[in-house]
């Protein structure tokens, strides 16, 4: 098991040397070089120079690459241009943001898609099966900014004309807390941030889980032919048993793999989610510093974002390892 | 094929209810009882008589306005009606000839399809929705660019002369949905033949030269794949300047890894079949064997990939846009239809919410057929 | 003497397709005797498992026991027992392990805990007693070092330990009745004769009664009492093993004797029934035997014939008309050959 974690490891610091040099290289291929980014109305010629100096854009692209690699690898990410402050102390306020929409979207993903891909197996064929195959298909064929502007249109805006719709599911349109938070005593305080979370997490989970849905449904159609699920019946488990204990676990084996491809997906949505519901964290970062030509931290946060990717596969790897012996043993 | 040897039979008989049912595309294909077959040709010919009737003014306008997405509509109508009639006459007159049975891969995986009705659904949907695009300017009186008077055409609700409202310009939101669909579905089928087939060159060289290159080659795909899709292109597209022509390199240039994956996987297992060693024992090189031999093998999932890849291009596209990252205003594309809506949300929900319909409607048809061929092409992967 | 540990009575089981009906089990009846092991023997399609699974009421739809049949343990009647009913009953009064060792076993929980969830099920012992109660089964079917076993995992047991393992947890709970479906067809030959000895050591200490089923004539030897032979959903005949063994009466008991090879017999003189069972969905007409039966004649195309005898009981037109009975398999090898 050790072995299995450090063996991957290994091989992440490759994938994270080859993220590093194409950001390098995607940034050495734009039109102009990388100071062209800065140039900007109120940075003068002179300041540029400096700046090709500094970065050391007049000494060979060798050199230069090493000096790229040497400063993402210690941390030195470089300062933002409309922040005017180290990128890093920036990031360090939105990541947890990020992570904490992509946490509860991964939450709500993988507890509905799972629960929803039981009931369709075990009720193969149903009605009740035919109608949630038609709803997955439309839910994931959604985009999911369009799907957040709905849920704001309808339960932020339209509901607040009804005077008999409960408070709770009355929610707020954008940020993650409410304008009164500072003055709020602690529940209240998690309450709100609760609420606030309920509307994006669902617009950037849906699609996920509805996919995750349609795997589990034929993960677990599948494991269900099994012979040790006759077996275990034979035993005179009760039905639920057999498909929580037998069952489940083998189905879920598959669908633990899955996690590494959907955070990929998850954190493509969040630069959508968020700027939609204006959430701070890294991909309303992102949008903004696009619109304001801010390009390191543009960069910064592709890297980010891929970093967090190669981290969520490590962990799937090892989720994978632990609930599968056959691999745990190898 | 039961009802074409006895309709056969039949023909001295009914033979000029045959020849009248020439005149009407798809009646020669009812009274043989194949009932989907002539329900559409007869919906094709109907919908190409409304439009001659009922904008034939605009049909008229194509000669002197000289734009050329009129020509283009022109060009489709006559298509579309050369299709419906043509297809019926040879039902009818010809008389039922003895169909072919297929027995190739393709005409059994044909077989197959057909027979599986939400992806034929799906394949009528997405035929709807190309035809709607081509015959965009005989299909609406507006135009999708000009603004209205603001006075009295802005933020108006859906009603029969502005079927999803106006904008806050005024502009008609269905015109401006019509004329969207072009840039959604054109990026797509080209950034989809992109990738596709760099996706399926550099997968194929992987499995087929394996060792170092597919080493390589699939540390490359890794990478690619660690980066969120969309992050990846909003970077590109930022650096660059946003622009149709940015949005399709960079899709296609960005969306191939997975079909390298796949193509990768086909190939590894077709490396060792006999035909491919039995081609490597007469000596033909590695690109002949790859072109010739296993390319044509890989194809059936490569199809399946690309159909749900277009749904897949068609999302992010949106995405971009509704980002100010794709095509830009006021050409209309869906996304930025709906980000343009968004300030406007509460008070003209319409503007958002039509063109984001569309864009589900269009994902689920490709997935439909996605669905449909992975079933009809690639059976061990069904669902 | 009461009434029988398992007696089956006209047992039909069918399955409900859309091509129709497959009437995989057709009027099948045997009873078995505390301490007995009843042998089931016939070739793979002729229903032996399925009717092993209507026992304990495990068939998957579209399969269905038709009404009329008859199971009973002991005085209940199982046919009607509620499906909470018959949970009590599997794995603890009734028992039944597999032909595949190798998928029958979930791969992702321990051996030890899949023995001891039968006990907390149907004893419920609580954890501590119930492993403990798992490696004394472990030991019991000859496996060494049962406490570290318990918390291995399937893909660590070789085929021969995985049966062991079945039959330590289809044995936890004391059952009366073992269901054994082909348990040793999977394995080596050598591992066979061991597991067989296991089972007849077991049954010998703990009395239950065994129903043992097998394509393989020479297994059912090794451990049968009585023995009913199955063909195309139905009992052709039923005996004392030595009576099947020694004298059979059908046609096709005879043919599948003559198939099994024997010390003392050359080689070349097995032999193999000529052609297979039929489909399920259209059984021949008349003796099902019928198209493959060496003696056939007009009465056996058109009638069916009943099951003649109690103990010992054959289903044959040849024992109304014993004259027939001339050339027979010989011939038929020799036709075969030509």
């Amino acid at each position: 098991m050790t072995t299995y974690i450090i063996r991957r490891l290994l091989q992440a610091i490759p994938l994270l040397l080859g993220i590093v040099t194409l950001v390098f290289i995607i940034v050495h291929a734009a039109p102009g070089d990388p100071t062209a980014m800065y140039v900007q109305p109120g940075v003068s010629p002179e300041v540029i120079e400096q700046m090709r100096e500094n970065w050391g854009l007049d000494r060979p692209i060798h050199i230069q690459y090493l000096s790229w690699l040497r400063s993402f690898l210690t941390g030195d990410l470089g300062v933002s241009l409309t922040q005017n402050r180290p990128i890093v102390a920036i990031l360090a306020e939105r990541i947890p943001n990020t992570l904490i929409l992509s946490g509860a979207s991964l939450l709500l993903i993988f507890a509905i898609g799972i629960a929803i891909g039981i009931v369709q197996a075990v009720r193969q064929h149903s009605r009740l099966d035919h109608v949630l195959t038609l709803g997955a298909l439309f839910l994931y064929s959604m985009p999911s900014f369009w799907l957040g502007l709905m849920l704001i249109l309808i339960l932020a805006y339209k509901v607040h004309l009804l005077e008999w719709w409960p408070a709770v599911l009355k929610f707020p349109a954008s940020g993650m807390t409410g304008v009164d938070y500072d003055l709020m005593g602690g529940w209240a305080k998690l309450g709100d941030r609760l609420h606030h979370l309920v509307l994006p997490s669902i617009a950037l989970g849906v699609a996920s889980a509805a996919s995750v849905a349609r795997y589990m449904r034929s993960s677990m159609l599948e494991v269900i032919r099994q012979d040790y699920i006759r077996t275990a019946r034979a035993k005179g488990l009760s039905e639920r048993t057999v498909i929580l204990k037998h069952a489940l676990k083998n189905a879920l084996l598959p669908i633990v793999t899955l996690l590494g491809l959907y955070i990929p997906f998850l954190f493509s949505g969040a630069v959508l989610v968020e700027y939609v519901f204006s959430w701070p964290g890294m991909g309303r970062t992102m949008v903004d510093a696009i619109y304001q030509r801010d390009y390191p931290l543009v960069m910064a946060t592709t890297f980010i974002f891929a970093v967090f990717v190669v981290i969520a596969n490590l962990i799937a790897d090892i989720l994978y390892a632990v609930v599968d012996p056959r691999i745990r043993y190898e | 094929m039961n009802e074409a040897a006895a309709g056969a039979e039949d023909r001295p008989e009914r033979g000029h209810i045959a020849k009248a049912a020439a005149l009407v595309p798809g009646l020669a294909h009812l009274l043989e009882g194949r009932r989907r077959a002539g329900l559409s040709l007869l919906a094709l010919a109907l919908v190409t008589l409304a439009v001659l009737v009922f904008a034939i003014d605009r049909v008229a306008a194509t000669f002197t306005t000289g734009r050329v997405d009129y020509w283009v509509a022109l060009v489709t109508l006559i298509g579309a009606a050369a299709v419906a009639w043509g297809v019926g006459f040879r039902e009818a007159l010809g008389g039922p000839r003895a169909r072919a049975k297929g027995v190739s891969q393709w005409a059994i995986a044909w077989r197959e399809f057909s027979r599986n009705r939400v992806a034929v659904l799906g394949l009528y949907l997405m035929l709807t929705l190309y035809l709607a695009t081509l015959l965009a300017p005989y299909l609406t009186p507006y135009e999708p660019n000009t603004i209205g008077d603001m006075a009295t055409t802005r933020h108006l609700s859906p009603s029969l002369a502005h079927l999803m409202g106006t904008d806050k310009f005024g502009r008609d939101v269905f015109t401006r949905v019509l004329y969207g669909a072009r840039i959604s579905l054109s990026i797509g089928l080209i950034a989809v033949s992109i990738s596709v087939t760099l996706g399926t060159v550099v997968g194929a060289a992987s499995g087929y030269f394996g060792r170092v290159v597919d080493t390589v080659l699939m540390r490359f795909v890794d990478m690619f794949i660690s980066f969120p899709r969309l992050v990846l292109l909003i970077t590109v597209i930022a650096l660059f300047e946003p622009s149709i022509f940015t949005v399709i390199v960079v899709l296609g240039l960005t969306l191939w890894p997975s079909t390298a994956r796949i193509v990768r996987g086909e190939v590894l297992s077709l490396r060792e079949r006999e035909f491919v060693e039995a081609a490597r024992a007469l000596g033909l090189s590695g690109a002949r064997i790859i072109c010739r031999h296993i390319i044509p093998n890989v194809l059936g999932p490569v199809i399946v990939a690309a159909t749900l890849g277009l749904g897949n291009i068609i999302l992010v596209e949106a995405g971009l846009s509704f980002l100010g990252l794709s095509v830009q205003p006021p050409t209309p594309s869906w996304g930025n239809i709906i980000e343009g809506g968004r300030e406007y949300l509460v008070q003209a929900w319409w503007v958002s919410t039509f063109p984001g319909l569309a864009i589900v409607v269009t994902v689920v048809a490709f997935n439909l057929i996605g669905d449909g061929l992975r079933d009809a092409l690639d059976p061990r992967q069904r669902m | 003497m009461g009434a029988p540990l398992l007696r089956v009575e006209d047992l039909r089981a069918y399955f409900h397709t859309a091509d129709g009906v497959v009437r995989a089990v057709d009027g099948v009846s045997f009873s078995l005797e505390p301490g007995e092991t009843l042998g089931i023997v016939g070739e793979s399609g002729c229903g032996k498992t399925v009717a092993c699974l209507s026992i304990l009421r495990l068939l998957d739809p579209p399969g269905r026991i038709e009404p009329g049949s008859r199971i009973m343990l002991r005085d209940r009647e199982l046919t009607a027992a509620s499906e909470e009913e018959m949970r009590s009953v599997r794995g603890n009064e009734i028992s039944m392990i597999f032909q595949e060792p190798m998928t029958s076993l979930n791969p992702v929980w321990t051996i030890g805990d899949q023995i001891a969830e039968t006990l907390r099920r149907h004893r419920r012992a609580r954890p501590a007693e119930a492993r403990r109660r798992a490696a004394e089964m472990l030991r019991l079917m000859g496996i060494g070092f049962p406490e570290q076993r318990l918390d291995e995992y399937p893909h660590q047991f070789s085929g021969g330990m995985r049966q062991r393992a079945m039959l330590a947890m289809a044995l936890a709970c004391d059952p009366s009745v073992l269901i054994a479906d082909e348990p040793t067809t999977a394995l080596d030959v050598t591992i066979q004769a061991e597991i067989l000895d296991l089972l007849a050591g077991l049954q010998e200490r703990l009395g239950m009664g065994l129903v043992f089923v097998s394509h393989d004539l020479g297994v059912i030897a090794q451990i049968a009492d009585r023995v009913i032979v199955m063909y195309a959903g139905q009992v052709v005949e039923s005996g004392t093993a030595d009576e099947i063994f020694r004298r059979p009466r059908h046609p096709y008991s005879e043919g599948l004797l003559r198939a099994t090879p024997r010390v003392g017999r050359k080689m070349q003189q097995l032999s193999v029934i000529p052609g297979s069972v039929a489909s399920p969905k259209l059984w021949p007409s008349g003796c099902r035997f019928h198209p493959r039966c060496p003696y056939a004649w007009d009465r056996c195309r058109e009638e069916l014939p009943v099951l003649r005898g109690e103990a010992r009981a054959v289903r044959c037109w040849l024992e109304e008309e014993p004259a027939r009975r001339t050339g027979g398999w010989d011939g038929a090898a020799l036709a075969e050959d030509r």
